[in-house]
């Protein structure tokens, strides 16, 4: 490690060494003669001696050499570089502390988070005069704790320790970018960064602060680390049903848990009862998916808990989601006129598809749709419609913004220019279709490529039906970016998927003629219908679930009065907390927005005495099982990103703010010295 | 005693050798408190009272007769001691240091010169070998009176030494010569092989010659307390080599004491009286030592 000087010129000095040197030179050239009686006891004497006696005063010029080099070394003050490029002696110090939730685990003595607050307090308290400090807490967005630059001292200190940790994971790359403002604001340069945290991030690669050493122009990262052992157990994800839940269904709701201690037991709770029970038999700290089989309560929403035995770290140890069961599914179908065309009353044979008890279809004619009875449906399926009015177009269009999702069966070739600029577009599909030449219609088989939440759970057997299933083809779909569930055996799509707003969209290329009896005949064209409708049903309420730390939303059915939000905390013994909710706008219909949630838990969505929805937060799985980077890796990861220095430092290792401004190296020196000295008067005595 | 408040170095600057041995003896024997003229012969010299512890046997008891008091007959003494000293002028006689300028030889010298002069003062008879690797001159011994200016003469013209030392061969010579039984004073620093050096005093011995041994050294050559990285030049052989006395110091003394020791050991073997003297020690020293040695052999 270089040494910087504060008297280099006394550095000069050190060419003093060659004056013992000379002298030595001296004097072995200006002996005195001494005539003496006899040399004969003198000669036996030296006999044993003059080997050691030459190499003890070799050594004793030595040490009288070093001696003078160390004191003139100790006069030009050396100092170790400290952690600061800022010699200044007054600080600007961001303080990047983690508040995710991994910062919760409890360690020996109090969570990480305590000790990181501690850590950053007492940092605070010690900073020399004139110093300042900005915190920077680090959940899933970065946010400053103080409003601006605070001098540090005991009341800055003071406030620190009253910060609360996060359900969120730890964005660093947020934390990064949000240093550039207040690094322009700081008093002091350049700005110190100290980085308090347990290291529980998920940097694959150094890009992340790669970026921090280019934006922030910055080349020293202190960081001082919490812990090291990750607390194992948790509850990482839990698997809903994919499709429409309807009373008195099996279902089976699946979860991945990585048990802390080997035979754990997990928990399924509706509405707070037990419903079923399962034990990992996996080793601690390995993820295993648990299977929980209940059968389908009554109609409603549930307030669902996968949950176990708490360890260290206990809010991943419960995870909630919300079961929907409806009683039944209220599908809205709109179709063409029947005229005669190719495919035109093929909406008859779905009709009949989805009949049953799941699904309740009322099928209207283009013509005949009113914005309401879009708004009521549970799920929206075009049969190669008529051209549909603005306002309809719209409706479809806020169905998606809700959350809902549509279902397009599109083969009428004589609508193609319709539904591709008009329809299509204002579902958010830019592609083309284009009719199959005659010559080129055939029947072909299915391939089923996207084995998503459609195909999820069908037997081998009845895939290879569906696959085995003859089809015509009319359109062929092309330019798109939508996924391709089901492909004919040209390689054109027959089944493709999109997201829309919060929706999704499934489109079928083909009408229902029923040439050649292909659709009557075919055993799985129900058994698929039912399932694409039941898949589109359930829209992304699987995806509903939160993770702490984002944007928690829900649409708004019906205007209603004055909402807030209701976060319920996992944590039992938090106390429930009552947040204002933002109605927002979009595409015509109210966004209730309760802004970044970052404490897991459920958030009822509230208007006056009426609960109109619930969303689950969870904490982000990244926080329970990722291994937690060492003090080496992420020093190599620091480095290998650019930053010239970097300091971990471990919690219990104290020091950082000597550490600061480098050491003087002088005291050391100058005892160095004085132990040289010593020896060497130790040996001349000696000789 | 008087003789102690002048140190050799002091006498040594007086010059005349016999006004030094005269003034050297006379103070020694002022100091004795006791006459030497007073010896135990046959010529009787004086009565004295008995004093009570003396023995019976030198009562007059004719005396008693007449006077019924207890005196003793005091004898003039009547000698016949022939004494012969042996100086060593070898080279590495004329060492010296800074801390005593008076040379061993010397030293030896004025000690030679007093020695002459109290023998002759006791009547014995007195004769000088001066030596160092050959025989550099001889008095034979007489207990004339003008002997003491035959012996002084030689001592006075002792030339620059120059040679290296080689006592045995010059004792064996001496040992041959000396005619019958007496007393040999060897006055040397016996910087010379030790079992040559054994041999000659073998010899002495085997002729049935009493030898008092005065080993004449610098206190310097004991202590060797030299400072200072310096070249060292043997006197005699003028050999040199450069040390740092300071880290040989220990190991000198211990080289030196081992060979002090063996001489010592072998002369009491030899049933021979060995002197160590320094030349700083004041002169009573060794003429107490004579006479003690000198008493024995009565």
């Amino acid at each position: 490690m270089p040494f910087t000087f504060l008297n280099p010129m006394m550095l000069f000095a050190a060419f003093g060494a060659a004056v013992p040197l000379i002298l030595h030179l001296i004097n072995m050239r200006k002996t005195k003669r001494v005539l003496f009686s006899n040399l004969q006891f003198l000669e036996e004497a030296q006999v044993n001696r003059s080997r050691s006696i030459g190499l003890r005063r070799l050594l004793l010029l030595l040490l009288r050499m070093l001696a003078i080099i160390l004191l003139a070394l100790a006069a030009a003050a050396p100092r170790l570089p400290g952690l600061s490029d800022n010699t200044s002696g007054k600080y600007s110090l961001l303080v990047l502390l983690d508040s995710s939730a991994s910062m919760q685990t409890v360690e020996e003595g109090g969570t990480r988070f305590s000790y990181a607050c501690t850590t950053a307090a007492d940092i605070c308290r010690t900073l020399p005069n004139d110093s300042e400090i900005q915190v920077l807490t680090i959940g899933t967005t970065a946010n400053e704790y103080f409003s601006g630059w605070v001098t540090a001292g005991e009341s800055s200190a003071d406030a620190i320790l009253q910060l609360t940790p996060t359900d969120g994971s730890a964005n660093l790359p947020a934390a990064f970018k949000q240093c550039r403002k207040w690094i322009d604001q700081a008093e002091n340069h350049p700005v110190d960064i100290l980085l308090v945290s347990d290291m529980q991030f998920s940097l694959s690669d150094s890009t992340v602060l790669k970026e921090a050493v280019r934006e922030l122009d910055i080349r020293t990262l202190n960081a001082i680390t919490i812990k090291s052992e990750p607390a194992d157990g948790a509850v990482l994800s839990v698997g809903l049903p994919l499709r429409a839940v309807v009373p008195d269904q099996p279902v089976t709701i699946t979860a991945t848990v990585s048990p802390s201690v080997k035979g754990q037991k997990y928990r399924l709770e509706l509405d707070g009862s037990l419903k079923a029970q399962a034990v990992a038999t996996v080793a601690p700290g390995v993820a295993q998916q648990l299977a929980f089989p209940i059968t389908a309560p009554e109609a409603g929403n549930y307030k669902g808990i996968i949950t176990s035995d708490s360890d260290r770290l206990r809010i991943d140890d419960s995870r909630p989601f919300v079961l929907d069961v409806c009683k039944t599914i209220n599908l809205l179908l709109i179709h063409g006129q029947d005229y005669g065309t190719a495919g035109r009353g093929g909406w008859r044979y779905l009709e009949t598809a989805l009949g049953g008890d799941l699904f309740n279809v009322t099928a209207l004619p283009s013509d005949k749709v009113a914005a309401g009875d879009i708004a009521t449906a549970d799920l929206v399926a075009l049969v190669d419609p008529d051209p549909l009015g603005r306002q309809i177009l719209t409706e479809l269009e806020k169905v998606t913004t809700r959350g809902g999702s549509l279902l397009l069966l599109l083969g009428d070739t004589n609508r193609l220019s319709y539904y591709q600029n008009t329809l299509l577009k204002t579902l958010g599909q830019e592609c083309e279709l284009v009719p199959v030449a005659r010559s080129e219609q055939g029947r072909e088989n299915l391939t089923v490529n996207n084995y998503g939440p459609v195909f999820t759970d069908l037997p081998e057997a009845a895939l290879e039906v569906l696959e085995a299933s003859i089809w015509r083809r009319y359109i062929d779909v092309k330019n798109s970016d939508a996924i391709f569930e089901m492909e004919f055996g040209s390689g054109s799509p027959a089944m493709l998927s999109w997201n829309r707003n919060s929706g999704q969209i499934i489109l079928l290329p083909f009408n229902l003629a029923n040439a050649e009896n292909d659709i009557e005949a075919n055993a799985m064209f129900p058994v698929l219908m039912q399932r694409i409708a039941a898949t589109l049903a359930v829209g992304n309420s699987a995806d509903s679930i939160r993770n702490a730390g984002e944007i928690v939303t829900f649409p708004l059915a019906e205007i209603a009065g004055s909402a807030s939000v209701l976060l319920e905390p996992i944590v039992n013994d938090k106390p429930m907390i009552s947040m204002p909710v933002n109605l927002r706008w979009q595409n015509g219909v109210g966004i209730l927005d309760a802004g970044i949630i970052d404490q897991a838990g459920f958030c009822w969505f509230v208007a006056g005495s009426d609960t109109l929805g619930v969303v689950p937060v969870t904490v982000p799985s990244t926080e329970s099982r990722n291994s937690l980077l060492s003090k080496a890796e992420f020093q190599k990861l620091a480095t290998d990103a650019g930053f010239e220095r970097v300091s971990t430092l471990s919690v219990s290792e104290t020091g950082f703010i000597s550490g600061l401004s480098g050491r003087e190296m002088a005291p050391w020196i100058l005892l160095l010295c004085v132990i040289t000295l010593l020896f060497e008067g130790y040996l001349a005595r000696r000789a | 005693m008087s003789q102690s408040i002048l140190t050799p170095d002091q006498v040594a600057k007086l010059g005349n050798l016999d006004v030094i041995a005269r003034l050297v003896v006379e103070g020694f024997l002022v100091g004795l408190h006791r006459s030497p003229y007073h010896g135990f012969s046959v010529e009787f010299a004086e009565y004295r009272q008995y004093i009570p512890g003396e023995p019976a046997t030198n009562i007059d008891w004719r005396v008693f007769g007449k006077s019924d008091r207890y005196y003793t007959k005091i004898y003039a003494e009547e000698t016949n001691l022939r004494a012969t000293i042996l100086v060593d002028a070898s080279s590495s006689m004329s060492f010296k240091s800074d801390e005593n300028s008076t040379s061993k030889i010397e030293y030896a010298r004025l000690l030679a010169a007093s020695l002459t002069y109290l023998l002759l003062k006791q009547n014995d008879a007195v004769g000088l070998e001066l030596f160092s690797d050959k025989q550099l001159a001889s008095v034979p011994a007489r207990a004339v009176r003008k002997q003491l200016f035959q012996v002084l003469k030689e001592l006075d013209y002792i030339p620059e030494p120059k040679s290296t030392t080689s006592i045995g061969p010059v004792l064996h010579k001496v040992a041959e010569k000396l005619p019958r039984r007496g007393l040999i004073i060897l006055l040397s620093d016996l910087m010379d092989d030790p079992d040559e050096i054994m041999s000659g005093l073998k010899h002495f011995r085997y002729r049935g010659h009493e030898v008092v041994i005065f080993h004449l050294l610098n206190p310097q050559e004991i202590e060797f307390d030299y400072r200072g990285e310096a070249r060292f030049e043997d006197l005699e052989t003028g050999n040199a080599m450069k040390i740092d006395p300071t880290h040989l110091r220990t190991s000198y003394r211990e080289k030196f004491e081992q060979w002090r020791t063996r001489l010592r050991e072998e002369c009491r073997g030899l049933k021979i009286d060995f002197v160590d003297m320094t030349v700083d020690a004041p002169f009573d020293r060794a003429l107490m030592a004579y006479l003690r040695k000198r008493a024995r052999m009565r």
